[in-house]
């Protein structure tokens, strides 16, 4: 134990140093299942940008007062509490999404999707989103559209924003 | 004894304590129907060394772990209504397709109806198979329904649900 985390836990009596113990483990106790959370991917389905297997650090508070942007990976809970899906937001509440020959539209717009490195050949015919919809997908557009989890997605589902 | 003894004695006494409120409050029937899913998932598991009469044995052990009838939606695999007998046939089929099977539950949500007689178990499961020498993974959520039965709690109900809808046709 380095000194500084010694000076801060211990104090000059057992029972101050159970108290100050006590109240670390609920601040960070907090802190990881409120405001962040850690995460480790499984799978491919946003290669190359982010590896599976790569650990992710998540903000939980993210969309609490905002709205999800389109281009902004998000974490959508699954059944449960320690699932997530881990996906870019492409389409927004009230959006038509299509995909023709990799290239994304949206409500009939040709929509550049800077952050791929491979566009793919994905084509979709249109889906009008809800006004609680969000379309999202992976960025490992190799992969076949349909062995691929893409479509759409609840507000309510969406937990948080990546941080890193 | 001294003042500082008697608050760790207090605060390891309120650990004990909550650790045992927490296992009061999961309940009886809470604890009864993880007991089956658990039950359920080792029988659906599968090694390479299984022979013949264990793999009958095993799917007339699952089939007796749902209603009769069941109703299932597990598209492109099982939907529809189906009898105990068909379940045992089925689990039967499903299993021999692959060479080894393990199922991990990854998280789950229990959530028992006021009249403690039914409950919606949803999960997110994870499916290894060794098929044709390859293997292959598969992350699913699962939505299990139970009743409470004379023979304990089964299941009445399974689909496959997911937060993310895949358009139609694809």
């Amino acid at each position: 134990m380095n000194s500084g985390f010694r000076r801060l836990i211990a104090g000059r009596s057992l029972t101050t140093t159970l108290w100050r113990a006590a109240g670390l483990a609920v601040i960070t106790w907090i802190l990881f299942t409120q405001v962040l959370t850690v995460c480790r991917l499984d799978g491919a389905s946003m290669e190359p940008t982010m590896r599976d297997r790569s650990v992710r650090l998540v903000n939980l508070l993210k969309y609490r007062t905002g709205s999800p942007a389109r281009g902004e990976v998000v974490i959508i809970r699954a059944a449960g509490r320690r699932v997530f899906y881990l996906k870019r937001i492409l389409g927004l509440p009230g959006e038509t999404v299509s995909f023709e020959n990799g290239q994304l539209f949206i409500d009939g717009e040709a929509h550049d999707e800077t952050y791929l490195k491979d566009q793919g050949i994905w084509t979709m015919s249109p889906v009008i989103l809800k006004s609680s919809e969000y379309f999202v997908a992976g960025d490992n557009r190799s992969v076949p559209i349909t062995r691929h989890l893409m479509g759409t997605v609840e507000r309510g589902r969406i937990a948080g924003g990546l941080l890193w | 004894m001294n003042r500082s003894f008697q608050i760790s004695a207090v605060l390891l006494l309120t650990v004990i304590l909550g650790l045992s409120l927490a296992w009061f409050l999961q309940g009886r029937d809470e604890r009864r129907i993880l007991q089956r899913q658990e039950e359920l998932v080792e029988l659906l598991s599968k090694t390479a060394l299984e022979k013949e009469l264990a793999a009958l044995t095993r799917a007339r052990q699952i089939s007796i772990l749902f209603t009769d009838p069941v109703s299932t939606g597990m598209e492109p695999y099982l939907t529809g209504s189906h009898s105990r007998q068909d379940m045992a046939g089925l689990a039967y089929h499903l299993r021999s397709m692959v060479e080894e099977l393990s199922i991990e539950i990854a998280d789950h949500k229990l959530e028992i109806a006021p009249n403690r007689n039914s409950a919606v178990l949803a999960t997110v499961a994870r499916a290894k198979a060794r098929s044709g020498g390859e293997w292959m993974s598969d992350l699913r959520e699962v939505e299990m329904r139970w009743s409470k039965t004379d023979d304990g709690w089964l299941v009445n109900a399974v689909t496959f649900t997911s937060a993310i809808k895949r358009p139609e046709g694809l």
